[in-house]
């Protein structure tokens, strides 16, 4: 049976392939480490690989590479709540009604050019060392630690970073609403309160939604990069930038790796809410 | 004229308003470190050519920065392009490659910094390409080859998802009919695969600029880094110099509003048919 035999060659070409390319470059990594034997220029796969498996193992006198993360994960969220909560409603705004949006447009427009990275040095300067346990009073305890660590500056510029894909895509999503939609249920005696609840934001729902993905995608690399400028005591872009001036190259490739596996967290819990039925209600429509 | 009003008028509102709370507010904080008046700002940015806090003019620290983005971008676009249109062409090679390079999508391009600094540190391009000498030097030496990697890391998967998606989105009755009427394969990849996937692939390029202007930035601003816009800023926020702060800040935003203008304008002119079709 020649048949059979090939599909089996197929099959197991298939299923190879991919994994070519990255056992290459183990192997070329482990190799090349051998050979050049400087920890500082290339560690051993392994010896990375022991630094993922012990994440709550102090490293080089900074923290575990679980309180790091655990700390870029509160900056993170204050600052990509904050852009949510003020980018949605916006958002919705700019997209329901027209005079909002020529209002608003031309300046986010212009704004949104301006890399978020490069607000730093402004930001800096307007709000300094104040972090969130100077504004909310936080006593001295163990919580003002955390939350004296959460500094306003870096909130600020991944509010920045995330707030304009949450807009855009708000007011992209309110647009696109069929204006069939709107007057079928103005027909039928809605009220303008109805709309808005039951027919618009629903609608818009999936969009705003992929809205937040990208935000909270961006705001993840806005972090990383605001924790590498000076000043910042703790999180894993600090924990990489100083693992680099200790010399300390493992623990650089095991926090990348850790930081791009919270990025495909994010991403995945994001898709996953994005492709339950009743907020992706249009795929069954179309 | 009511159009004239809704048009004009209504866009300029607020950036009025934040010019009219800016000029009441900086006489009343007084303060040149914190909000320094417009008229600083609009100072620095109408005298392009002068020296500023002794590191070179606004204009040479952006020459110094295009020249990185450039390099950067034509690396990036042209890697971007080439695997993505192998990946979106065959099979074997979306198999091959597509796992490998979805590995590295997720990082950040700044996380790349400490990895990058570790294994290139300061070598530049003049050290690569061999010049040691010549009026080309001290430009030439100012781009790092680690901020060019983290230029291309933030710039290549742009490219390379929308020449992905624009090669396999070429509708299959295209090829089918060219080939009915006798187009030899090579005929079918340039005169049917690329026309069709070319608007595709120019979204991608646009995307793939304003991006890798954003990681010069930040590149620039990271330690280590001795000219450039990025450094600018916040060499002049370590010298207590807002007013050079904002004004180098609205230089990067209307350099990257201005990239982005081009470039959308070049695609409509040539791809308009795309929209068209659709």
């Amino acid at each position: 049976m020649p048949k059979v035999h090939e599909r089996i060659v197929h099959l197991t070409l298939a299923f190879f392939t991919p994994l070519v390319i990255p056992l290459l470059s183990l192997t070329m990594w482990e190799v090349f480490a051998g050979v050049l034997n400087n920890p500082t220029i290339l560690p051993r796969a392994t010896q990375v690989f022991s630094v993922i498996m012990a994440p709550f193992h102090d490293l080089v006198g900074f923290g575990s590479m679980f309180t790091n993360l655990i700390m870029s994960l509160a900056r993170v969220f204050s600052g990509f709540l904050m852009a949510s909560a003020i980018g949605i409603p916006l958002g919705i705004f700019m997209g329901y009604s027209h005079n909002a949006n020529r209002l608003f447009s031309g300046t986010v427009a212009f704004v949104r050019c301006i890399p978020p990275l490069a607000w730093v040095p402004l930001v800096l300067a307007w709000c300094g060392m104040n972090s969130l346990g100077n504004i909310l009073g936080v006593e001295p305890g163990p919580y003002y630690s955390f939350f004296n660590n959460i500094k306003i500056s870096m909130i600020v510029v991944i509010f920045i970073g995330s707030f304009y894909p949450v807009l855009v895509s708000s007011m992209h999503g309110v647009k696109q609403v069929p204006k069939t939609f709107i007057d079928a249920s103005l027909v039928l005696g809605a009220s303008k309160r109805n709309i808005f609840i039951q027919v618009l934001l629903p609608a818009s729902l999936p969009n705003i939604l992929s809205g937040m993905r990208i935000g909270l995608g961006v705001a993840w690399t806005c972090l990383v990069s605001a924790e590498m400028l000076p000043g910042t005591p703790s999180g894993l872009g600090y924990l990489i930038t100083h693992a680099f001036s200790v010399g300390r190259t493992d623990i650089v490739i095991a926090g990348m790796f850790c930081i791009g596996l919270t990025g495909v967290c994010f991403d995945c819990i994001f898709k996953f809410f994005e492709t339950q039925k009743n907020i992706n209600w249009q795929k069954d429509v179309k | 004229m009511k159009k004239v009003i809704h048009s004009f008028i209504v866009p300029c509102l607020i950036p009025m308003l934040i010019f009219l709370i800016w000029s009441v507010l900086s006489p009343m904080i007084d303060n040149n470190m914190i909000l320094p008046p417009p008229h600083r700002v609009y100072a620095i940015i109408s005298d392009p050519f002068s020296p500023l806090i002794a590191m070179g003019s606004l204009f040479q620290n952006f020459i110094i920065s295009f020249i990185r983005v450039g390099v950067a971008y034509i690396i990036s676009g042209s890697c971007g392009i080439i695997l993505g249109i192998a990946i979106g062409y065959s099979y074997r090679m979306d198999r091959l490659f597509s796992g490998f390079l979805e590995i590295f999508r997720p990082l950040p391009p700044m996380a790349w910094v400490p990895l990058m600094l570790a294994w290139t540190g300061i070598l530049s391009l003049a050290n690569v390409l061999h010049v040691s000498g010549g009026p080309l030097y001290p430009y030439i030496d100012r781009i790092k080859i680690s901020m060019l990697f983290i230029i291309f890391i933030g710039g290549f998967f742009p490219v390379l998802t929308s020449t992905i998606r624009g090669v396999r989105s070429t509708p299959k009755t295209f090829i089918d009919a060219a080939r009915v009427l006798g187009a030899k394969e090579q005929d079918i990849f340039f005169k049917v695969l690329l026309p069709s996937a070319a608007p595709g692939i120019v979204n991608g390029l646009r995307i793939s600029l304003a991006l890798s202007w954003s990681c010069l930035i930040a590149a620039e601003m990271l330690p280590g880094s001795v000219s450039g816009v990025g450094y600018l800023i916040i060499h002049a926020y370590n010298m207590a110099r807002i007013d050079v702060v904002i004004s180098g800040m609205i230089c990067i935003g209307a350099t990257g509003a201005l990239m982005d203008w081009l470039f959308h304008q070049w695609e409509e002119r040539c791809f308009a048919w795309a929209r068209r079709v659709r």
